[in-house]
């Protein structure tokens, strides 16, 4: 037909250009979703609920109910003035806020967000609605939210600032101290689903989510993210009642809007982790399948889309609850803090090690 | 093959830095610049810095560095066991993978409550 139309010799449609053409679209929503939508709505989410909680508006003018905020904040701080502190380590200051987008930008890349699917027949065998189809995925995403902590370290260090370094110092003690709890409490997620593919992860759990047997190692996973994030009750590096803001007190501008940017999208990522592992990711409810209720993801891309919807819902309940705990409770102590990670949540991650696997050699499932 | 998964990553590695890098040239392009040296000072509060910005710090941020290697590694070597630990239920040898595993995680556990009976997790000392 093609042939007819045009009169020149067949178009072929490169299988390859399509899987390109697709890859790009997936970076585009994604990328598009967490930096240009996501990010932004819940910095003002944030605002606005602080605003509430603390019996005030919050901001309410730019655009409907002030959606636009952040929009005008970002313009207004590129606008302002490129500050350097004199004594500050010059490559390595600009360096720093970059590095912290890197991870924010890249963690995202395996996250699943919709069951394989032929969009409609536009391919043959169903195509996986990740970025990147690692089948270490689960190791990937750990990886880089780690990784996230140099830029961190870099810009107190080299701010030159007493503030800063010690805010930088606090937060990749934190951070590394916290990754252990986390890391094991995955290794009993890894037991029940048998597989580091986070594909299969979520489909392993499409007639129990792993909630129920790994309640356990989600009281251990929640507060290891929060403390990962750098989210209260674990914002230690910038308890601004000691440390001014810490490790980016001598970030002005748009360098400073880069960290808060990136802290948001890992917040999402992270967000959407806790989704994947413990409620089943895009799966409808336990026991109860997208076919059951008519929803064929191969029949048309907008059904490919419709798990992806249910899937951002869930992420967007773990987004508000890192909201509501901010403007909700305290910030811990320093030695409260290394007191609950390492005396707590370690041993309760290893406990919980044990008694899976003896469960699931045991009783099989 | 396996490499070709590889390039949604490095297409994401490349927009990172140039979200970055772009963010930063624009403030350079488009922002004022009137610098003057109470400005540029490293920030205390308004008043003059006083005493030296790479102050010393407590060695015991060190020693979370050390533990935390070594956990993590301990950590790593966990997941190749979780990852085949159903294959060898469905093949009847799980209290065999069980026992090993266990060896290793009394280990671990007993290197943690070494380190705390030595007080090294104690922040406060």
């Amino acid at each position: 037909m093609a042939q007819g139309l045009v009169g020149l010799e067949p178009v072929m449609i490169d299988e390859n250009l399509i899987g390109l053409l697709f890859l790009l679209g997936k970076i585009g929503l994604f990328f598009g979703l967490v930096f240009g939508v996501v990010a932004p709505v819940m910095i003002w989410v944030e605002r606005r609920v602080a605003g509430l909680v603390q019996d005030r508006y919050g901001p309410n003018r730019v655009g409907p109910f002030g959606l636009l905020q952040s929009l005008a904040d970002g313009i207004k701080l590129v606008l302002k003035e490129p500050l350097m502190p004199e004594k500050a380590n010059r490559p390595f200051y600009l360096l720093a806020p970059i590095l912290s987008v890197i991870p924010a930008a890249m963690s995202f890349a395996v996250i699943p967000f919709g069951p394989p699917t032929t969009l409609g027949g536009i391919f043959e065998t169903p195509q996986s609605l990740q970025i990147a189809e690692l089948n270490a995925g689960l190791l990937y995403v750990m990886a880089i939210t780690a990784v996230s902590v140099y830029g961190i370290a870099i810009a107190g260090w080299a701010s030159n600032n007493k503030y800063s370094v010690m805010g930088a110092l606090r937060a990749s003690a934190q951070m590394i101290s916290y990754e252990l709890a986390a890391g094991l409490a995955i290794v009993s997620v890894i037991l029940l689903s048998g597989s580091i593919d986070l594909v299969r992860i979520v489909e392993s759990q499409s007639q129990m989510w792993h909630i129920l047997p790994g309640i356990l190692a989600f009281v251990v996973f929640l507060p290891a993210i929060f403390a990962e994030t750098n989210r209260t009750p674990f914002d230690l590096p910038e308890a601004e009642a000691e440390l001014v803001v810490g490790y980016h007190t001598e970030y002005s501008g748009i360098k400073f809007g880069l960290f808060f940017l990136s802290e948001y999208a890992i917040m999402t990522t992270v967000s959407a982790m806790t989704v994947l592992f413990f409620f089943g990711g895009w799966e409808l409810l336990p026991g109860l399948s997208w076919a059951d209720i008519g929803v064929d993801v191969n029949s048309s891309i907008f059904m490919a889309f419709i798990p992806s919807i249910w899937f951002a819902m869930k992420i967007a309940v773990f987004l508000f609850l890192f909201v509501w705990v901010r403007w909700t409770v305290p910030r811990f102590r320093y030695d409260q803090l290394m007191h609950l990670g390492w005396k707590r949540l370690l041993p309760l991650a290893i406990f919980n090690i044990v008694i899976t696997a003896a469960a699931i050699a045991f009783w099989g499932a | 093959m396996i490499l070709e998964n590889y390039l949604g990553v490095v297409i994401l590695l490349v927009l990172g830095v140039l979200t970055g890098l772009g963010a930063i040239l624009a403030s350079q392009i488009f922002g004022t610049k009137r610098y003057y040296p109470a400005k540029t000072a490293a920030y205390e509060c308004g008043i003059p810095s006083e005493g030296a910005e790479n102050t010393r710090f407590s060695v015991k941020f060190y020693l979370v560095a050390v533990s935390f290697i070594l956990f993590d590694i301990e950590t790593i070597f966990l997941v190749p066991w979780a990852l085949l630990f159903r294959d060898f239920v469905a093949q009847g040898e799980g209290v065999y993978l069980l026992v090993v595993g266990f060896v290793f995680i009394f280990a671990l556990t007993l290197g943690l409550f070494y380190e705390w009976r030595k007080g090294l997790l104690d922040w406060n000392r």
